[in-house]
């Protein structure tokens, strides 16, 4: 009886030190009898306080990657633009905006929440010949905040179709990132007092 | 001796991951879990705390995970811009110049679709002015300025030009901006959406793009 005990005690400490030892030479399994690296876990690893990686490289041209985040239940989640419903760092969405009176759209509600995203204009174009009496035009085309959506404006001022009966398009291109990668300041108004040249404060604080 | 003998199994088993950092490939942990080497975790990641990045910190790089590394993939490296030849977001300036008038009708710029969203910024229009069309006094058409990037043949191209005018034919037009070429690793091009406002100048777009 005292000698199983014994033959058990020489066995697990035997397990013990083996453990210990054969990592040197390989490395430790956790779940997996091979272990590719130092330490591989073939499962998931938790670790309550940081973590600190000693070596890691840059990513290289011939590197495909996507970037890490952390998020609210403090896993390690990746980036997938390729996954179609997954997040990505910024979307380029494209409207087409058919038919508004003539050559005017003074408002367009894309419903893109304005408290979770940025919605910039970026290039916008208009497809039909228009006309002008004695004014000249330039035409704008922004994204505005109403009712917390983006808002689409976009006219060439004074100037219609040349043909009213012509039903056009505007086609505006727009950048759209979250706002945990943006920080937005708020409406910045210089009063130029009379002059052409004056100073503005940046709202960002170095 | 039995009771000497198990006391002193339990402590070496038991004992000793509550009482002390565990090393891999070290023999003088300097954390609760200190790997001399690499680390594999094949499923998922978690990490109580991580703090963020404050107003001071400078230098900081964005972690990326790599997609083709071996013999795993998911290896966790940084983005250096400086080290790649194409970065998350790449500027590139153009001038275009002797043109035909002002028309720039068609220009492959070469960029391939499945990997690029090309946007245009910054853009200026140097030269001589279009001629208005006069049809009575001083009405007239200003025809349609239209700068474009647009997808054919599974690259990006450009068009720039009044379609509808051009300016006297001894003069000339140069055009000048910068391409904001998105790598779609990071950046995803949306399906357009179309809307019809009939003939109003207010309305809702037919969808909202799902982005969360």
């Amino acid at each position: 009886m005292r000698g199983i005990y014994f033959k058990t005690f020489l066995l697990l400490l035997f397990l013990n030190s083996y453990a210990t030892t054969a990592q040197e030479v390989t490395g430790v399994g956790i779940g997996t009898d091979n272990p590719r690296m130092k330490l591989d876990i073939a499962g998931s690893g938790k670790f309550s306080e940081g973590i600190k990686i000693g070596v890691i490289d840059n990513l290289s041209d011939d590197d495909t990657s996507t970037f890490l985040i952390q998020e609210e239940s403090d896993k390690i989640k990746s980036l997938d633009v390729s996954n179609p419903t997954g997040a990505a760092l910024g979307y380029i969405q494209v409207y087409e905006i058919y038919n508004p009176n003539e050559d005017w759209v003074l408002d367009f509600d894309t419903g893109v929440s304005s408290s979770d995203f940025v919605l910039n204009t970026l290039s916008a174009s208009y497809d039909r010949e228009l006309d002008i009496n004695y004014n000249s035009t330039i035409p704008y085309y922004s994204a505005f905040i109403k009712n917390n959506t983006w808002h689409i404006t976009a006219d060439f001022p004074s100037a219609n179709n040349l043909d009213s009966s012509e039903k056009g398009t505007w086609t505006v291109t727009t950048l759209i990132y979250s706002k945990d990668l943006s920080k937005q300041f708020g409406d910045v108004v210089i009063q130029m007092n009379g002059g052409s040249s004056g100073t503005a404060n940046t709202p960002i604080i170095n | 001796m039995i009771k000497k003998i198990l006391f002193f199994i339990l402590f070496i088993f038991v004992a000793k991951p509550i009482y002390s950092q565990v090393g891999i490939g070290t023999t003088t942990p300097n954390a609760d879990l200190h790997v001399a080497g690499s680390m594999i975790v094949q499923e998922d990641v978690e990490l109580g705390t991580l703090p963020t990045v404050s107003n001071t910190d400078e230098d900081f790089k964005l972690l990326t995970r790599v997609t083709n590394s071996s013999p795993i993939r998911g290896e966790i490296t940084r983005l250096d811009v400086n080290a790649l030849t194409v970065a998350p977001i790449n500027i590139v300036k153009y001038l275009f110049r002797n043109l035909d008038g002002d028309n720039l009708k068609d220009v492959d710029l070469g960029y391939e679709t499945s990997k690029y969203i090309v946007g245009i910024a910054d853009f200026r229009y140097i030269g001589a002015p279009v001629n208005k069309k006069i049809i009575s006094g001083n009405y007239g058409s200003i025809g349609a300025f239209v700068l474009r990037s647009f997808e054919s043949g599974g690259t990006w191209h450009l068009e720039i030009r009044n379609k509808f005018l051009d300016p006297d034919p001894d003069k000339n037009v140069r055009y000048r901006c910068t391409l904001v070429i998105y790598d779609t690793s990071f950046y995803r091009k949306m399906p357009v959406i179309r809307t019809d406002l009939n003939g109003s100048n207010q309305g809702s777009a037919s969808s909202i793009p799902n982005l969360y």
